[in-house]
């Protein structure tokens, strides 16, 4: 098995141009990720219509207009304004409705198109919210369906994608003219929310009491891209490593050796896991790459390195076992690929990186928390991004390693060396 | 007659769209033989010859090699034959010693392997390309070391599957020496599309036709028999009948 494993290493390492795709194709798609993602929005288109036109809300929406990264147009009719968001033509739509001397029942409406995760005003809303009765009734009107679906645990996660959102929550409390304590108080809890943080209930539903509490020990310093770089690196190492082995033994089903090694006395074991060591050595530079890609060219704020590079390296690993067993239950090469592509897209779909997990249908979501990937992103992002440690994700990390003997015992059955 | 190697009885082979490639032949291979298998396209060699190298299942009767039995003893029988495919079925990035090295290492082998793997390069004329990559090795030889690497164990018996296809008079000629070489050793068992090739290698032959065999001899015992000049006409006779 040894000689196996050593000679396909040996085969893979000798194609230069292989080798080349192989060891920038992380690196590339890092850096394009990391240019997609990391970079702050700007021009954001932003509609503002002020209700009551008053020395407060003036106030409010110069401080608005004058933010850097904001399109700001003001809007002379509130219906017309509504018909642009809802069009789809702005990117948030603020109504100010602040009237003198009652600085109590100050309102600012924000109406979410919900479609740009960047300039999300839920955490406008609810910090808001949480301080006068009037937005605390909005709250209730308009996003109580959000709400329902997180009270069940008394419990309310709100996310605020970026940093822009709580820039303009923070020009925001200034203007209204609040209270210096008050103003001071609100400020600080803007300070120390970054892009995740919670809001408790103490007496199921009562919005109006809803307090605005700082979410677990976040890491310091959490960019918008950092919430999602965790995920990035554990479905780029899935990605490579599963597109690396996926065609492991149809190639050989092609070229004919697949057909020479079986007239020797080699059984399937030394097949499978001669390539399921060779893959494991190319996993250890794959887990490397991304990660060094990561610090070196976007500084990602990661948990301990040993950690996050043990998590990449088992979703490689897992990956390629994967791949290998996809290989084994398919004849050509053509048919190897459709296979993986089918089942990486699906890992992409279920395992909650692109929707949330309380949007999905209740068996998708079982199926969901069956599949290894899921515990390795969320793995991935408590450490990362919960400062969590070992202890508390090794479980995870021992579900997802579970299924590499699986998936090659799988192999192992599904692979015919004979024709019939 | 000779010591028996190969027993073969009432082989069938049928695909699962009912295609009934091998119908129900039986013949007898004795040590140190070549036996060749011959006929039209499509008549079923091949999957004889799979069949005997333990690549494709059978769908009835036996095979029995070297005193083992097909279904019993398949990993033994694997040990004690050696098999060259039509293709060269070899490893392009490897070099001619690896390549050779990473199938060696399947047998059980009780010298030195690297003075046994020297033999056999010099056997085949490809020690001095032992370092050199298998994509940069001519058609002649990529054959020859497919040819070593189907003899490296010593088998008793190897099976050559229209190994000369495609090469030049010169190459095939090389071949051709290699299997007398060979033959001392080992029983071989070839299919062939070159009559010549057939009349100068081979001691006894079948020839097919849609599975079934239709002619069992040596090959002037054939030739007369179909009253024929040479075995390129009883084939094209053969491959007649069969379009009737």
């Amino acid at each position: 098995m040894y000689k196996v494993a050593l000679y396909e290493l040996k085969k893979l390492l000798r194609d230069s141009r292989w080798m080349i795709i192989f060891a920038i194709q992380p690196v590339i798609l890092v850096v394009f990720l990391g240019l997609v993602a990391l970079h702050e929005p700007e021009n954001i288109l932003v509609g503002v219509y002020n209700r009551n036109d008053n020395e407060y809300s003036s106030q409010l929406v110069k401080s608005i207009k004058d933010k850097s990264g904001l399109d700001v147009s003001e809007f002379g009719s509130e219906q017309y304004l509504r018909d642009e968001i809802n069009g789809d033509k702005l990117k948030l739509a603020v109504i100010v409705d602040i009237e003198k001397g009652k600085y109590i029942d100050g309102q600012i409406e924000i109406i979410d198109n919900s479609t740009v995760p960047e300039v999300s005003a839920k955490g406008v809303e609810a910090i808001l919210d949480a301080f006068d009765d009037k937005s605390a009734d909005f709250i209730k009107e308009n996003i109580q369906t959000n709400i329902d679906s997180y009270i069940k645990n008394q419990e309310i996660a709100f996310y605020s994608d970026s940093e822009k959102s709580l820039e303009i929550l923070g020009t925001t409390i200034t203007s209204l003219g609040l209270p210096e304590a008050v103003t001071s108080q609100l400020q600080q809890a803007v300070s120390e929310v970054k892009p995740n943080f919670e809001l408790t209930s103490t007496d199921n539903l009562d919005i109006s009491r809803l307090n605005l509490v700082k979410t677990k020990n976040t890491n310091k310093d959490i960019r918008y891209f950092d919430f999602y770089a965790s995920a990035v690196i554990v479905l780029l190492t899935i990605l490579i490593a599963l597109k690396l082995a996926d065609t492991a033994i149809t190639e050989e089903r092609t070229v004919g050796t697949f057909e020479r090694f079986f007239v020797t006395p080699y059984r399937k074991y030394h097949m499978i896991l001669g390539k399921m060591i060779a893959y494991t050595v190319l996993d250890l530079f794959l887990a490397t790459t991304i990660l060094l890609s990561m610090i070196l060219l976007f500084d990602v704020s990661f948990g301990p390195y040993w950690l996050v590079f043990l998590i990449a390296f088992i979703s490689a690993t897992v990956a390629a076992s994967l791949g290998i067993l996809i290989s084994c239950s398919t004849y050509t090469i053509a048919e190897s690929i459709q296979a993986s592509n089918l089942v990486f897209f699906s890992f992409l779909i279920l395992t909650g990186f692109l929707f949330q997990p309380e949007s999905m249908h209740p068996v998708i979501k079982i199926i969901s928390g069956f599949l290894p990937f899921t515990y390795l992103i969320n793995a991935m992002r408590e450490i990362n991004l919960l400062n969590m440690g070992f202890g508390d994700v090794w479980q995870k990390l021992l579900f997802a390693s579970c299924f590499i003997p699986i998936f090659l015992f799988g192999a192992s059955l599904l692979l015919r060396r004979k024709a019939t | 007659m000779g010591d028996l190697i190969i027993k073969v009885d009432n082989l069938t082979k049928v695909f699962s769209a009912g295609n009934v490639a091998v119908n129900s032949i039986s013949f007898e291979v004795l040590r140190h033989q070549v036996f060749g298998i011959l006929g039209p396209n499509g008549s079923g060699k091949t999957t004889i010859l799979r069949m005997l190298a333990t690549v494709l299942e059978p769908s009835n009767g036996s095979i029995v090699i070297d005193g083992l039995d097909y279904t019993r003893d398949q990993q033994t029988i694997r040990s004690n034959i050696g098999y060259v495919p039509q293709r060269d079925a070899l490893y392009p990035n490897l070099t001619v010693w690896e390549n050779i090295d990473v199938f060696f290492t399947a047998y059980p082998y009780n010298g030195d392997r690297k003075n046994r793997i020297e033999k056999i390069l010099k056997k085949v004329d490809l020690w001095d390309s032992r370092n050199t990559f298998v994509r940069r090795l001519s058609g002649g030889m990529a054959k020859r070391l497919s040819i070593a690497i189907a003899v490296i164990h010593d088998p008793k018996v190897i099976f050559f599957d229209e190994v000369t296809m495609g090469l030049d008079p010169v190459a095939r000629s090389n071949i051709w020496g290699l299997v007398k070489k060979l033959k001392e050793h080992s029983a071989i068992v070839m299919t062939t599309h070159y009559m010549d090739e057939a009349e100068q290698l081979c001691d006894n032959l079948i020839i097919i036709s849609e599975g079934s065999i239709i002619a069992n001899g040596k090959p002037k015992e054939i030739t007369q028999g179909f009253k024929a000049k040479n075995l390129h006409e009883v084939i094209v006779k053969v491959a007649k009948e069969g379009d009737v």
